[in-house]
């Protein structure tokens, strides 16, 4: 059950600051087109920004970064929505937990925040802490009412899967809209949109992605990845959902990759939430860009034909 | 495989825990600490000579801090806080 | 064996806590319940890594076990171990903090310096840790140019950041110490494997390895906590 309370304090703002991801831009650009057209159709206009820079999350649990070097990035990267006045939306959980954990700390700790503030200033910025950061699947929650009033291609029919992801729900223990143990809400918007949710035995699982284990332990990493896979593939869903692209990335390739090693066969094609609410809102089907998806692409044509194009 | 886990041991000497720990503290210490004596402001430098260098907006919102860094400048070099 | 009584240090944690700006939170409320094992991912498919003795052995002061171990570096990162546990220990935090002091150490550094080329080619030059360079030609092969697939989407055909940001991010790397840290994990020569001594190949997990790292000379690692499992170690 959605911790209500934390949902009814998300603004619906008239404009949101749309945080772009790497993985989301570089890989699958379909999550982020999708983000942008949904957001629009659902009333609020994105603002985007080329001066936007990666969160830095990666280098610094890559341990490349101490926790002192990327604060001042996260600083810089959250004062370009306070200029404009304007609330973060993300499309990553990494993104997520990084800004808003980081954000959180600089603005309980009045010395880091002075001192990341000089940095700041000498190129002319300011961090104040007004930013809220929401991650894109919240602010669906939110505007909820709205997605049910806006369905252009209902999605009867389709059994779909969830992945929710750690760093969003396990980062966010308090501050995530859901519980980290039983959350429900993406089943929820699932079935709102006319979707059957398919329940598996390791939904709650990690993607395996690891972080870093996928390149310096990719045995470790692959073979968590396939424990979840095979439950997957027992559900058999026609779509499986996840709300970070990194989970995507994982998620669908190395479905190609554990083919190629013979180690099963799976076909089950990975979309962001983004791109899932795009579809039944009627985004065109060139901006949804599954064409960037690897695994289980004639199923996702199916989907396409069953849902109209 | 059955010694692999205890050489750990070995491969400390004999150097305690007491030992490790401390160097591990003091390397947080330093490491998230807040002053900024010389050295750290003589590192700091071309960085932002490089930013300096990238062009003319840079240079100009870089000048607007001069007047804040004086201070932090001077009190690096006598190394006491200036009230 | 158990660990010799002067490994064990009764009033490090004492001395820790106030250090790491409060990122690292309380670890001596533990309870030992193991629930953070018990759901880890990591510890699923590599049966040796175990939150719940590395958190014993940091309240203990046993530090020397913890940062010479090859199980730090097998966490995923994935945070189950906060979401699970009852007095709200944020361990992933503090894998990140006893990386850094491994390093220090003078271990982990080989498994560092493959990420290291991220921050230095992609985060510090275009602003975006992950590029839309594909190393799996397979990939490449079934969906086709990247840039076509954002252009068909209305996206412009790479991802824009701006020279200021980048110069700024630069800036920022140098101020905070990120880019010498990061000249000293590039310097690393990393030894040959076919140089390896079998005893020395017994214990590394067959990766090249660094001798010196500055001024820190590099060791191996151990496994600390237990056989080394997974299902590499039980074929072998």
């Amino acid at each position: 059950m959605p911790r209500l309370d934390i949902v009814a304090q998300i603004p619906k703002p008239k404009q949101i600051f749309l945080f772009r991801s790497c993985v989301a831009s570089n890989k699958y650009p379909g999550t982020e087109a999708c983000g942008r057209e949904t957001l629009q159709i659902l009333g609020v206009e994105p603002v985007e920004s080329d001066e936007q820079t990666c969160c830095g999350g990666f280098v610094t649990f890559a341990n490349v970064a101490a926790p002192t070097a990327s604060m001042p990035a996260v600083a810089r990267n959250l004062s370009l929505a306070e200029e404009k006045g304007l609330d973060t939306c993300v499309l990553c959980n990494g993104c997520w937990t990084f800004l808003n954990e980081f954000g959180h700390f600089m603005n309980h700790n009045e010395e880091v925040k002075a001192s990341v503030n000089m940095m700041m200033n000498m190129m002319g910025r300011e961090y104040k802490g007004t930013s809220n950061v929401y991650h894109i699947a919240e602010m669906f929650y939110r505007l909820k009412d709205d997605i049910a009033k806006n369905v252009k291609r209902p999605l009867t029919g389709i059994k779909i899967a969830t992945h929710y992801g750690c760093h969003y729900l396990a980062g966010g223990k308090y501050s995530a809209i859901d519980d980290a143990q039983m959350p429900s809400y993406l089943e929820e918007l699932i079935e709102l949109m006319g979707g059957t949710v398919v329940p598996y035995t390791a939904n709650r699982e990690c993607c395996g992605t690891g972080f870093t284990q996928i390149i310096n332990g990719k045995d470790s990493s692959l073979e968590h990845t396939q424990l979840k896979l095979d439950s997957v593939k027992e559900a058999d869903p026609d779509l499986l959902v996840v709300q970070c692209p990194y989970c995507h990335s994982q998620l669908d390739r190395v479905q190609q990759q554990l083919n190629y090693h013979n180690a099963g066969d799976y076909q089950t094609p990975v979309i962001h939430i983004a791109q899932l609410v795009g579809l039944a809102l009627g985004v065109a089907v060139p901006k949804l860009a599954f064409a960037a998806h690897i695994s289980g692409r004639e199923r996702l044509e199916k989907v396409l034909d069953r849902v109209g194009r | 495989m059955a010694n692999n886990y205890n050489n750990y041991l070995e491969a400390y000497g004999k150097e305690t825990s007491r030992d490790a720990g401390d160097r591990t503290l003091n390397y947080f210490s330093e490491l998230f600490s807040m002053e900024i004596p010389m050295s750290r402001m003589m590192k700091m430098m071309p960085g932002m000579v490089k930013f300096m260098m990238a062009g003319k907006g840079e240079r100009d919102d870089l000048m607007k801090f001069m007047p804040q860094m004086m201070p932090m400048v001077k009190q690096a070099i006598t190394g006491k806080k200036e009230e | 064996m158990l660990e010799q009584t002067k490994d064990w240090d009764d009033d490090f944690y004492e001395k820790w806590k106030p250090i790491a700006m409060g990122f690292v939170n309380e670890a001596q409320k533990c309870l030992q319940c193991g629930k953070c094992t018990g759901q880890c991912p990591a510890a699923a498919v590599t049966p040796s890594y175990n939150p719940r003795k590395m958190i014993r052995d940091l309240v203990n002061g046993n530090i020397k076990r913890v940062l010479s171990s090859v199980e730090l570096w097998q966490c995923f990162f994935c945070g189950g171990c906060y979401a699970a546990c009852p007095m709200d220990i944020n361990f992933q935090f503090f894998v990140f903090m006893l990386r850094l002091a491994a390093m220090n150490e003078g271990y982990g550094w080989e498994d560092v310096k493959q990420l290291e080329g991220y921050a230095e080619k992609d985060y510090l030059k275009n602003g975006v840790t992950v590029s839309d360079f594909e190393r799996n030609p397979f990939v490449v092969d079934t969906r086709g140019d990247i840039s076509k697939i954002r252009e068909a989407a209305g996206l412009t055909s790479k991802r824009q950041v701006s020279d200021r940001a980048i110069a700024e991010i630069n800036m920022l790397s140098d101020l905070t110490g990120m880019t010498s840290f990061m000249k000293k994990i590039g310097g690393v020569e990393l030894l040959d494997c076919r140089t390896c001594t079998p005893e020395q190949e017994k214990k590394c997990k067959h990766k090249p390895m660094p001798s010196r790292v500055g001024k820190t000379k590099t060791h191996l690692r151990f496994y600390n906590y237990g056989e080394p499992g997974g299902k590499k170690h039980a074929e072998a």
